[in-house]
């Protein structure tokens, strides 16, 4: 039996690259684990849990979140405007969505800092343990998101500028998973 | 009404993170409310993956994703009840 000329192989439907979805689906599932053992531990101890929780920062957590979805569609505007051979909008685009990008490390710093100042380290708890191993984790794949941009914005063209929004989107769609995890639910 | 999909979605995920963060803010949050916030946060993924990502115009690879955030979704939501 031959295959009719219209009927399509369910990869061709598949936007972007094969090799970013096999990275993206990874990150899901590594980050989903390590959710999952923090609230494997956090069974083991939610007073303890809970009362690391309060020492952390969820309106800066919140304000992040809207500055990642903000450069995501930022991202995506950035990979719309390159497939219109619309550069300078393109890289606008990008420019933009490296700004939030580093806005997000910046507050992730404070955060940081201030946990810092109160004396609360990587040893305090294990809920800090797993606080900073999954959030420092994401915010080097934020600091490479933005590495990737600005490699993109140089040369600017379709595919990279769709595969490297597609990375940001993976750090977009870690985050949305680990903030209400770790800074909101009681 | 916005007509284009990605600032649409940018609407969403705000509308969703301010619910999220309203909840959590509301009271100590408790069980339910946190079920709920985790559930919001699926939601937050879902949209990022059908607009930000395109899947939502490869229902095959839609399909595949919503799999693997409800295997997510249950193995979180499991430990969270268990705890």
């Amino acid at each position: 039996m031959t295959d009719s000329p219209t009927e399509t192989e369910p990869f061709d439907d598949l936007p972007g690259d094969l090799m970013i979805w096999v990275l993206i689906v990874s990150e899901l599932l590594v980050f989903g684990a390590g959710l999952a053992a923090f609230l494997a531990v956090r069974a083991t101890d939610p007073a303890g849990f809970a009362t690391a929780q309060a020492a952390l920062h969820p309106a800066a957590a919140a304000l992040n979140t809207a500055v990642l979805v903000t450069s995501g569609v930022a991202a995506a505007l950035a990979a719309r405007s390159a497939e219109a051979a619309r550069l300078g909008a393109g890289r606008l685009w990008l420019a933009f969505a490296m700004a939030l990008g580093v806005v997000f490390l910046v507050v992730k710093g404070f955060e940081y800092a201030d946990l810092a100042a109160q004396g609360i380290g990587v040893e305090s708890h294990a809920a800090f343990t797993f606080y900073y191993l999954l959030t420092g984790f994401h915010a080097a794949h934020v600091a490479a998101g933005v590495l990737i941009l600005g490699l993109v914005a140089i040369r600017l063209r379709p595919y990279p500028v769709e595969t490297a929004a597609a990375f940001w989107h993976m750090v977009d769609l870690v985050w949305v998973l680990l903030f209400p995890v770790i800074y909101l639910m009681g | 009404m916005i007509r284009d999909p990605l600032p649409r979605a940018w609407a969403l995920l705000i509308g969703l993170s301010l619910l999220s963060a309203a909840l959590a803010d509301w009271s100590d949050p408790g069980r339910l409310t946190s079920i709920l916030i985790l559930g919001l946060g699926l939601a937050k993924a879902r949209t990022i993956l059908a607009t930000y990502l395109r899947l939502a115009g490869a229902p095959f690879w839609m399909r595949g994703a919503d799999w693997v955030l409800a295997l997510v979704g249950v193995l979180l939501l499991g430990l969270y009840i268990v705890g």
